[in-house]
Order: structure tokens, then C-alpha cells, then sequence
């Protein structure tokens, strides 16, 4: 259980850092959209790095979005059947499915490699920041390697909630 | 086999984003093709200058609530046409058509309009229920009116206009109003609803109408700049964000710091949830048009039969019942790349079309089992969903018959974009 707490704080803790993060992405987007607005229109010296920037903040924003929509389970789905299921049976449904999301988070946080590896040797970089797009790709992964870890520590909240402390009380997902 | 294994793992709830996620990878796998496709349909999904309007749209809509907009919007509204029979039930649908200019989304609406005219109309003796019912429908109309985040989304998926659509969806927005009030207008007559006795001061109204115009104005400097060419969607959305911030917090001056950095948040985690699921539909889009999916369905349909009335209306049933148990945007992206080419083969324009599922799919956002604007506005109104939805019922049928109308009416539709756009 000890190994348990030292989890739910880093969690906590990592959730804090991705929650400013993408606080400030998201400000940025705003910030440097009207920055390009502002230049071309009432300056008339448009900037070129804007629409890049903003673009990359918001895959940012949205893969660490989404590891913070992962953790408290606000996803969107269809539950219109799970609910008709009893409390145990759907807690059941819920972690086999979690398994199965996590083996494709598996995948997502492999699959980068190769587009890693060409970018490293061809030296890609992006057009307008002049940003490695390995670095990009390296992005992408470390944020489903995040979602992964809030996965594993929701199911892990829902097993002990649901499963061990048994009962049918408390509502699963 | 791929269709099954998706629509069983939607079933058993597991995340629409994953489903289309994990049904792409069990495809890789059986076909022995590299991984590497999953990451690079995700980069290329979301590095996409267009969708970047969908987080900075829902921005700017929860700024503006926050600002206390809602709230000026319905006493203007209150002071004109309070006092006629029924008038609260009035108040509420124009308000929401109005309010819709600014958010875009249905039951943002619900909520932001739902708190203060639910409580209001109980006061003045209308049944918890059609108060709900009238809250809860209203809301529907707003993803029709643009600025539509719906709208962007299709746009995104269709690759059609976004001004274009923004214009179009001005005439059948209109009409969903219009529709609502008549039923409303049916009632207040049946039930004889309560009339309430005041004077209009020309101070009054002046006063109201003030407070008004800025959020009335919005859609209208947004269209202006698109149609002007002076920003694009996305840099409208941006501007629209700067609009509703100077407006926060220095005209209305209700909007604090502390609130903004938390619709910033919020903002975020909503856009994570909706942009990932455009992120996993751009891989499965790979594998449905590498599987010519969209052709088979189309072929089997139109082998059926080739009447394009009868299509339509199939297609319009197909989508009526996804609304019912799935979010709007979700279905948008999941739909959008099977239907348009079957829409397209039976002569429908795409402009038309994306209209056509806005306002399809937003009517389900009142219905159950998974009507947003319900949900919200039951525990509102404090009486069980299943009362609000049962009232809502006429109110469905009127949303239901303007569907077919501009769905074979495409001239309603396309009038605007037509005229204003060459």
C-alpha cells in the first residue's frame, strides 16, 4: 500500500504540472493568434511563426487534455447499455476495457520510433520555428506515456473502490 | 468484421476516441501493416490550423457567460416581451437563439439560461416541467446559429467552408426559433398562461438594449471579418476570445482573474476530450478509405433504392437515433466521412449536407438517453427527466418538421452563402 500512496502523490503532483502546462498552452493559443491578426492587419507586417506555434501548443494542449480528462474519467462514450448492467458486472466490463485501452497506449507510445529515428537522421526540422521534428514526435509520445500512467492509477482507484473494499455501493466509472 | 468488433466495444462504454483507436490497430495488426501509421495520423489529425477554432470558440462562450452576458440578454428580452401571455416561455427561446451567436454549444446554454429563466417561469406558475422542456429544446437551436463549433468541426472533416457554413446556418436556426414559438405561442393559449402587467419606460429598453448589443454584435463582427476576408475561422474564433476578454473585464467588469484561469483549464480538458476523438477518427478515416468503406455503404444503400428523397430521409433516421445515444461532435466525426459521399452521390451539396447534420444531430441533445440539455435542466427545474423530456415532446416534433423542411429545401439553406459568397 505504501508503493500505492507514493503513486497517488506523484499523481497528484504530475497532475498539477500538466494542469498549469496546459493553461498557459492554451493562453498562448489565444495570445498568438491575435498576435497575427494584429500584425497583418493593423501593422501590416504579418508574422509567419504564429500559425505553426499555435498548432503545435494545441496538440500540446490536447494530448495533455486528454491524460487529465483520462484521470478524473470524463471521456465522452455511449453508456446507455453499461448502465442497464449490475454494479459488479459493469466494474468488471470497466477494467477489462481500461486493459484493452492501456494495450493500445502501449502501441501509440511505440509506434513514434520510427518516425523518431528518420527525423533524427534526416535532420527534419519545422519549417517556420525551425523546431527537430523528432522533438515533436518525442511530444506526442511522452503524452501518451501520461495518459497511460493516469489510466493505470484510475483503475487502479476504481479496483480498490469497487472490488476490494467490496459492496456494490459507489458508482463505478 | 472491423464494423463489429467497433460497434462492440462502443457498446460495452468503452471512450469513442479509443474505440476508433483500438478497432484501427486491431486492423494494422491483421493486416500486418507498420505501427507507425497510428502516430502519424494523430500528429497530422490534430496539426491543423482549422480545428484550432474548436477550443478558442468553446473560450470564448465560456468567457462570455462568465461575464454575466446571459443574464443582461434575458431582462432585455424580459422587458420587451414579459408581459405578454406566456411571455416568459417567449423570453426564453429568443434569448437562447440570441445567446447562441456567442457559444455555440447546446447545453452551455442550458445551463447559463436554464439557472435564471427555470426558477423564473416557476415563480410565475408554469409547470417545472414545460419550464424545463422550453429550456432544454431552445438550447438545441444554438449549434445552428453561428459562430457553431459543430460547424468547424465538419468543416474540418468535409473540407467545406466554414464562413459558407456559418452563413447558411443563419435561415434554419431562425427557423427552429420560430417553430418553438409557436408551440410555445399553442400553449400559452391552451393553458392560459400568466400575463404579467407592466409599463415599458422608452429608458428601460434603451438601457436593456445597450447591455445587449455587444453580445448581439458578436456573430456579426465575426461573420463581417470572415466574409471581409480580414481574419479566417480560426483567427474569427481568436478574436472572438479578445472580444468576449474585453468585454469580461472591462465593460461588464464582472469577469475575475481567478475565473478566467479556470476557463482556461476547463477549456483544455474539453478540448482534450473532443479533439482526441478528431485525432483517433483521422487513423480510422486511413482505414475506412483504404477499406472503401464509405463506397460500400453507399452502394448498398443506392442498390436499395436510388430515390434521393428516400435516402435522405434513411440518412436523416440514421442520424435522428445516433443523437439520441451519442455526443453531437462525436457522431459528426464518426458520420461525416461514411454520409457525405453518399449525400454527395445523390446530388447533395456539402454545405447543405453539414446543415443538415447540425440540426439533426443537435435535436437529440434534447432527448434521451443521452440528451445533454436535458440532463442539465431536469435537476434545474427539479422535477425527473423523464417529465421534461415527455414535455418536450411537441416541442421535438416542431425541431423534427423544420428538419425535413431544409432538408428538402436546399435553396433555404444555401440563400445566404449563395448571395453573399461567389
Amino acid at each position: 500500500m505504501l508503493i500505492l500512496n507514493i503513486l497517488e502523490r506523484f499523481s497528484g503532483f504530475l497532475e498539477n504540472v500538466v494542469k498549469v502546462s496546459i493553461i498557459l498552452s492554451m493562453a498562448g493559443i489565444v495570445l498568438f493568434v491575435n498576435l497575427a491578426v494584429f500584425f497583418r492587419y493593423v501593422l501590416s507586417d504579418p508574422l509567419t511563426w504564429t500559425t505553426e506555434l499555435s498548432s503545435y501548443l494545441l496538440v500540446y494542449t490536447v494530448l495533455f487534455g486528454a491524460s487529465i480528462a483520462l484521470r478524473h474519467n470524463q471521456f465522452v462514450k455511449v453508456e446507455a447499455l453499461l448502465n442497464l448492467l449490475p454494479n459488479r458486472l459493469k466494474t468488471w466490463i470497466i477494467i477489462l476495457s481500461q486493459v484493452l485501452i492501456a494495450i493500445f497506449l502501449v502501441v501509440c507510445i511505440g509506434s513514434p520510433s520510427m518516425l523518431i529515428k528518420k527525423a533524427v537522421l534526416t535532420k527534419t526540422v519545422s519549417p517556420a520555428l525551425g523546431i527537430p521534428m523528432a522533438n515533436l514526435y518525442r511530444l506526442l509520445r511522452i503524452g501518451f506515456i501520461c495518459m497511460l500512467f493516469f489510466l493505470c492509477m484510475s483503475s487502479v482507484k476504481l479496483i480498490r473502490d469497487n472490488l476490494i473494499s467490496g459492496g456494490d455501493q459507489g458508482e463505478a466509472g | 468484421m472491423i464494423a463489429s468488433i467497433f460497434i462492440f466495444l462502443l457498446a460495452v462504454g468503452i471512450p469513442i476516441a479509443f474505440v476508433l483507436g483500438i478497432s484501427s490497430v486491431i486492423y494494422l495488426w491483421k493486416a500486418q501493416m507498420l505501427y507507425v501509421l497510428v502516430s502519424q495520423r494523430i500528429f497530422v489529425g490534430l496539426d491543423n490550423f482549422l480545428i484550432l477554432a474548436v477550443p478558442l470558440f468553446i473560450l470564448a462562450g465560456k468567457i462570455m457567460n462568465a461575464s454575466g452576458i446571459t443574464q443582461r440578454l434575458i431582462e432585455f428580452f424580459y422587458i420587451i416581451i414579459g408581459h405578454i401571455r406566456g411571455g416568459l416561455a417567449y423570453v426564453n427561446i429568443i434569448a437562447s437563439v440570441f445567446f447562441a451567436g456567442i457559444t455555440g454549444a447546446g447545453a452551455a446554454d442550458t445551463a447559463a439560461i436554464g439557472s435564471i429563466m427555470i426558477p423564473a417561469m416557476k415563480k410565475e406558475g408554469y409547470s417545472p416541467e414545460y419550464s424545463g422542456a422550453v429550456t432544454a429544446i431552445s438550447s438545441t437551436i444554438g449549434p445552428t446559429i453561428p459562430p457553431s463549433i459543430a460547424m468547424v468541426v465538419y468543416g474540418a472533416m468535409a473540407e467545406a467552408s466554414i464562413a459558407k457554413l456559418f452563413l447558411a446556418g443563419f435561415i434554419p436556426g431562425l427557423l427552429l426559433g420560430l417553430a418553438q414559438l409557436l408551440v410555445a405561442a399553442h400553449y400559452a393559449r391552451r393553458q392560459n398562461f400568466p400575463v404579467r402587467q407592466k409599463i415599458l419606460s422608452f429608458r428601460t429598453v434603451s438601457k436593456g438594449f445597450f447591455n445587449t448589443i455587444l453580445a448581439i454584435m458578436m456573430p456579426i463582427i465575426l461573420l463581417g471579418g470572415i466574409l471581409s476576408g480580414i481574419f479566417t475561422p480560426t483567427e474569427a474564433a481568436g478574436v472572438a476570445v479578445f472580444y468576449a476578454l474585453i468585454v469580461g473585464f472591462f465593460i461588464y467588469r464582472e469577469l475575475k482573474l481567478s475565473s478566467f484561469v479556470n476557463i482556461l483549464f476547463e477549456t483544455s480538458v474539453l478540448t482534450g476530450t473532443i479533439l482526441i476523438i478528431l485525432a483517433m477518427a483521422h487513423l480510422f478515416g486511413w482505414i475506412l478509405a483504404a477499406e472503401t468503406v464509405p463506397e460500400i455503404i453507399a452502394n448498398a444503400m443506392t442498390s436499395m433504392t436510388k430515390n434521393p428523397i428516400i435516402i435522405l430521409l434513411l440518412i436523416n433516421l440514421l442520424l435522428l437515433f445516433l443523437g439520441t445515444i451519442m455526443e453531437t461532435l462525436a457522431a459528426i466525426i464518426l458520420m461525416t466521412p461514411i454520409l457525405l459521399p453518399l449525400s454527395q452521390s445523390i446530388g447533395i451539396d456539402p454545405i447543405h449536407f453539414g446543415i443538415i447534420m447540425t440540426v439533426n444531430l443537435n435535436i437529440g441533445l434534447a432527448t434521451p438517453p443521452l440528451g445533454v440539455c436535458l440532463l442539465v435542466a431536469s435537476p434545474i427545474a427539479e422535477v425527473s427527466l423523464e417529465k421534461v423530456a415527455l414535455s418536450a415532446v411537441p416541442f421535438l416534433l416542431a425541431s423534427i418538421a423544420v428538419l425535413f423542411v431544409i432538408s428538402y429545401m436546399p435553396q433555404l439553406v444555401l440563400f445566404l452563402p449563395n448571395l453573399l459568397m461567389r
